[in-house]
Parts: C-alpha cells; sequence; structure tokens
C-alpha cells in the first residue's frame, strides 16, 4: 500500500455534454461482460458451429439425395433464437442484475440508473450482430448453393427469404433487451424463469398452421416464429402476410422493451417523455402488426 | 436559502430521516469543509443514514442539504454533485466474474471516464494509493476481506473527489494496511472534504480534525477532536483495584484498572484521557455487550 501523496485532479470529461460518451464507453465494457457470460458464451459457440457446418447438415447443393421433405427451409432459425436469442435473455438479464451487490456505490455515480441500463440495451447489439453475421453467411451459402432439393425452396420470393432472415435475426436484440426490462421491473425471485418460459410459450403457440383469422393474429404475434408450417402429410404450408411488415412489428417489440427498460427508475420530465416516445412506438408497432396480418399474400401450399 | 458558510463543502439543515415510525436521523445541522472529519456513534446511531443522505443515494425525510453549494433534491444538481463525489458504502458487494482492475475501471466508466487510456492511468493509480496493484488481476472473489475493502475504497478514490464519504473504511483492514490508509486520507483530506464512519476511535483520534458524534439520531458533539478529548481531562485514572462506580472500567495489560468516570477511585492516579475515555463519558454509557457483540461479528464477517 502506497501512501503517496493523492495525485492531482485529472482534467476531464466532466461535463454534460459528456453524457453521450460515457454510455458509450459503458456499453462496450457491458458488451464485453455480456458476451462472456458463461450461459450466452456457450450459446455463441454452439452458434458459431451450427453457422460453420450448416452446409454440410442441411441441403446445400443440388447433389444431396436424402428425404428433406419433412422439414422446412426456415426451421433452423429456431437455433439462433434459442442460443442467442434466448440464452442472451438469461444471460443479459443476470448481468443487469449483477450491480445490485454494488448499488451504494453504483447509485453515487453521475451515471444515473436508466442510462446505465440504456448502455446495457446497446450493449445488446453485440449478440444481434452475431445473429446478423449468422444469418448472412448462410444467405450467402444459399446464394451461392442453392438448396434446390428444399421443399419449396423455389415457391419462396428472394425478398421473402430476405425478410424471414432479418426478423429471425432480431431474436439476437429482442431477447437480450427482454431480459434487461425484466431484471428492470421484475425483481422477484423466479421472474426470470417465469417471463423465459412465457416468452417459449409464446414463440410456440404462434408457430402453428393459420387456419383461422385468430391464429392468423397469433401467429403474426409471435417474437419467433418460422414463416413454413409442416402438417402430418408432410405438405409445407407458406404463412403467408406481409413479411416486411412483421419485421417492422417485431423491431417495434425490441424498442418497445428497451424503453420499458430505461423507463425504470425515471421520474418526472423524463419518464414523461419516454412515455411520450412508448406511446409513438407502441401505435407504430400496432400498426404493423396490422398490417402484417392483413396486408400481403395469403397461406399457401408450396410443397407436397 | 443558502446556509452554508464559505468554507462549508456540505451543510445541512434541519434534516431528519424517518422509516416509518423509526427517526433515524433527528433535525440534524451540521457544516463539513475541507479536512478529515471523523463520525462516531454507536450501532443505530444514524450514522449510516447520514453518509448515505451525504452520498445522495438518499434523500432526507426534511430538512435542506447542499453539497458543493449545490441542492441535491434537483436532479441535474445531483449529478453534478456525483461528479465530484467518492462514496464508500458500509458493505459494498461486488458483481461475479470481475477481477480488481476491470472493476475499479468499471467504477471510473460509471464516472464518466470514459476514454480509456486516461482511465486506465487513474485505475492504477488508485489502486496503488490503496496498495491493491499486486491483486489488479485476481478474481475479487478469491481477494480476502481486507483486500476487497482496499478495492473498494479504491473506486471510492476514483477522480480524487471533493467530497469523500466513507463508511467505516478500516473494517477487515490489519493494523499496518490501516496505518497507510490513514496517510492516503490525511492527504486526500488536504485537498477535500472528508468524512469517515467509524467504530475505531482511534483512527479518528489519529486522522481528524473534527469529530461528529451521533446518538439515536441527535449530534451529540461536533466540533475539534482536541476539544472533545479536554472535556475528558481529569476524569481518566489508573488505580490498582476495580471499581463499580466508574462509568467503564478494565484490567489493563499491566494488571492496574483504567477507569473513567465522574469520581476517581481510591489511590488512582490521573492519566490522559484518550478520544475513547471522551466519546464514553459523553455518551454517559459504556458500549453494551451486544453492541461489542455485533462489531465484532461485523469484523470476523468482512474479514471473511
Amino acid at each position: 500500500m502506497s501512501a503517496s501523496v493523492v495525485g492531482s485532479r485529472p482534467a476531464s470529461m466532466r461535463s454534460a455534454k459528456d453524457s453521450p460518451r460515457s454510455i458509450v464507453a459503458l456499453a462496450r465494457i457491458e458488451a464485453a461482460r455480456l458476451m462472456r457470460h458463461p450461459i450466452l458464451a456457450a450459446g455463441l459457440v454452439c452458434y458459431a458451429a451450427f453457422t460453420a457446418t450448416f452446409r454440410w447438415f442441411t441441403y446445400p447443393d443440388a447433389d444431396y439425395t436424402g428425404d428433406v421433405s419433412s422439414a422446412g427451409t426456415f426451421d433452423w432459425t429456431v437455433i439462433g433464437a434459442l442460443l442467442v436469442g434466448l440464452f442472451g435473455f438469461v444471460a443479459a438479464n443476470r448481468v443487469a442484475r449483477s450491480t445490485d451487490r454494488t448499488a451504494g456505490s453504483v447509485d453515487a455515480s453521475p451515471m444515473s440508473q436508466s442510462r446505465r441500463t440504456l448502455a446495457l440495451c446497446f450493449a445488446c447489439l453485440a449478440p444481434f450482430a452475431v445473429t446478423v453475421l449468422g444469418n448472412a453467411v448462410i444467405l450467402v451459402m444459399w446464394l451461392v448453393h442453392p438448396p434446390v432439393l428444399q421443399p419449396g425452396w423455389f415457391e419462396v420470393a428472394t425478398s421473402e427469404k430476405v425478410w424471414v432472415l432479418a426478423t429471425a435475426a432480431l431474436t439476437g436484440l429482442g431477447g437480450p433487451v427482454l431480459g434487461v426490462a425484466v431484471a428492470s421491473w421484475w425483481r422477484w425471485p423466479g421472474a426470470l424463469a417465469v417471463t423465459g418460459a412465457a416468452l417459449v410459450v409464446w414463440c410456440v403457440t404462434s408457430a402453428g398452421v393459420v387456419s383461422s383469422l385468430a391464429l392468423r393474429l397469433l401467429h403474426v404475434s409471435g417474437p419467433y416464429t418460422t414463416p413454413e408450417y409442416s402438417d402430418e402429410t408432410s405438405a409445407i404450408i407458406w404463412q403467408g402476410g406481409s413479411l416486411m411488415w412483421r419485421f417492422a412489428y417485431v423491431v417495434g417489440l425490441v424498442v418497445l422493451a428497451a424503453i420499458a427498460a430505461v423507463a425504470y427508475g425515471t421520474v418526472g420530465l423524463r419518464r414523461r417523455r419516454l412515455q411520450r416516445l412508448a406511446v409513438a412506438v407502441g401505435t407504430a408497432t400496432l400498426v404493423a402488426y396490422v398490417l402484417a396480418v392483413f396486408v400481403g399474400p395469403a397461406a399457401r401450399l408450396i410443397a407436397q | 436559502m443558502n446556509h452554508m458558510t464559505a468554507s462549508a463543502t456540505a451543510s445541512l439543515r434541519g434534516v431528519s430521516k424517518r422509516f416509518g415510525s423509526a427517526e433515524a436521523l433527528a433535525e440534524i445541522d451540521l457544516e463539513l469543509a475541507q479536512g478529515v472529519t471523523g463520525l462516531l456513534g454507536p450501532n443505530g446511531a444514524g450514522k449510516t443514514t447520514l453518509l448515505r443522505i451525504l452520498a445522495t443515494v438518499m434523500a432526507p425525510t426534511s430538512g435542506a442539504v447542499r453539497l458543493l453549494g449545490l441542492d441535491p433534491d434537483d436532479l441535474d444538481n445531483r449529478v453534478e454533485v456525483r461528479r465530484t463525489l467518492g462514496y464508500l458504502p458500509q458493505e459494498l458487494g461486488f458483481p461475479r466474474g470481475f477481477t480488481t482492475f476491470r472493476f475499479v475501471d468499471y467504477m471510473a466508466v460509471l464516472k464518466e471516464w470514459h476514454e480509456s487510456a486516461p482511465r486506465h492511468t487513474e485505475v492504477r493509480r488508485v489502486l496503488d494509493l490503496v496498495g491493491a496493484t499486486p491483486f489488479s488481476t485476481k478474481r475479487i472473489r478469491v481477494l480476502s476481506g481486507g483486500q476487497r475493502r482496499r478495492v473498494a475504497l479504491a473506486q471510492a478514490l476514483i477522480g480524487d473527489p471533493g467530497l469523500l464519504v466513507l463508511d467505516e473504511p478500516t473494517t477487515g483492514l490489519d493494523p499496518e494496511q490501516r496505518a497507510v490508509l490513514r496517510g492516503v486520507l490525511s492527504s486526500a483530506g488536504r485537498r477535500s472534504t472528508v468524512v469517515l464512519a467509524t467504530h475505531q476511535t482511534e483512527d479518528v483520534a489519529a486522522l481528524c480534525e473534527r469529530v461528529i458524534i451521533l446518538d439515536g439520531g441527535r449530534v451529540r458533539w461536533a466540533g475539534r477532536v482536541i476539544e472533545l478529548v479536554a472535556t475528558a481531562v481529569g476524569k481518566v485514572w489508573l488505580a490498582d483495584l476495580p471499581d463499580a462506580g466508574a462509568l467503564t472500567s478494565w484490567r489493563t495489560g499491566s494488571g492496574r484498572h483504567h477507569h473513567v468516570g465522574m469520581q476517581p477511585p481510591s489511590g488512582a492516579e490521573l492519566v490522559e484521557p484518550s478520544l475513547e475515555d471522551a466519546y464514553l463519558l459523553l455518551l454517559g454509557r459504556p458500549r453494551t455487550g451486544a453492541e461489542i457483540g455485533s462489531e465484532i461479528e461485523r469484523g470476523v464477517a468482512s474479514a471473511s
């Protein structure tokens, strides 16, 4: 231990204008913490292994002669939703709660809780980048080696494929951001398990066949779902609807989760601003949802 | 209305804090200026509550607080105060997985040190000040209680704060570490206002120019240490036999009995009083067995 004289106060960084730079600096550190969290790190390693070997265990080229009729083209996107989205949900929640133990000194810092949470939401862009990259790699792989024997491959437009992959990639952002929001608002024991289970149930139930308006509403509402449905006769049904508007709807859900997370602990003008923003984004999300349901092609059989 | 005197860094006027029906602080009036001020008092006296108010992490129920000339009740002012505030809470937990350096670096980011090069230099400086450099790369979970306390202190020293609020900074430190820490704090006190709560009267005697004694949420003494000690002159004796009439009495290592009280026992020899003697005389009662037991327990817990 040194008893040397305390150094002179460094000239720095002490104006309110520096806040954005501080948030960026904190977001970098939080991103590293998030990506190193054991649960997400394990998910990322598995997801990377899956992406790297995708070509060999799915339908990469015309030489494939196996029975491929039982699986949809986009079923594999559940891997990213699970390993990055769901695992990221848990990891981000744990990272957000980790500073609870340090509350005394953290609360006495000039970075308010809402700004710390905002930084953590930005940090969630790191796992999102992974799912974007993973889906982009597979899209390129498909363009180079089209899975020509994949049922319905030629029945789905390229733009539809891109929207499906883009929406699936959002799980890498939405899961972690939702984890942060849950950490902000629900601190009771088991909150993470209950909301995680609810999220999974929502996604699973929304993956069913669209045979009525009610089921279409449920299908489109899911934060993650595949656009195909394979029934007991192995027919593959393209669920239809506007994939572009569905993408916009899921983006709206992610932004709403981020606003909810950041709003925790705010008061006064800042709270009112966030409330107004939430109403605006919520309205836009609802509009996107309605358009996703009612605009776009109807459900169709793409493979028998 | 600004009640502060020109030299005061912190000013409290009629500050009260209630937790339900319990009154932790009752109509406190205080002024704190540059230098090291000790805060003494029995358990439950309101020391931690007072420090939390000074650290802006708790608002008083009533009364006026001004810190560094600003009213922390206003959000912008509060942030401004926090930019030049260092706070060591009584019990600081640490997020899992952090090394010493990473944790202090994280806290530096929260204090808006967004540029990595000067931030890392500052982190190394404060780690060196508290003697934490040898274990800067170790994970905090493997550190001893005393080492963790030094890490916690290091984060409070980031940026050489103008107001340093320390709740029992020497808990868990060995005598050598405490002695060196006194050097660090006395050095800080030459430029900053340092307030430290402790049960170690010898730390206050060695470090502090002023002392505040709280009891039952009320200020029993606020003034210079030597003036408090002077109040005990003529009331502390060494005698060969125990004295049941003394306020407190114990057998010393030399075999003689140290008496603190208003009346001299027979055959007693008047001795120089210590701050502890004055403190006991001021409160009018020795610490109870339960209080002492509680302090020992907390010391053991901290050390482990």
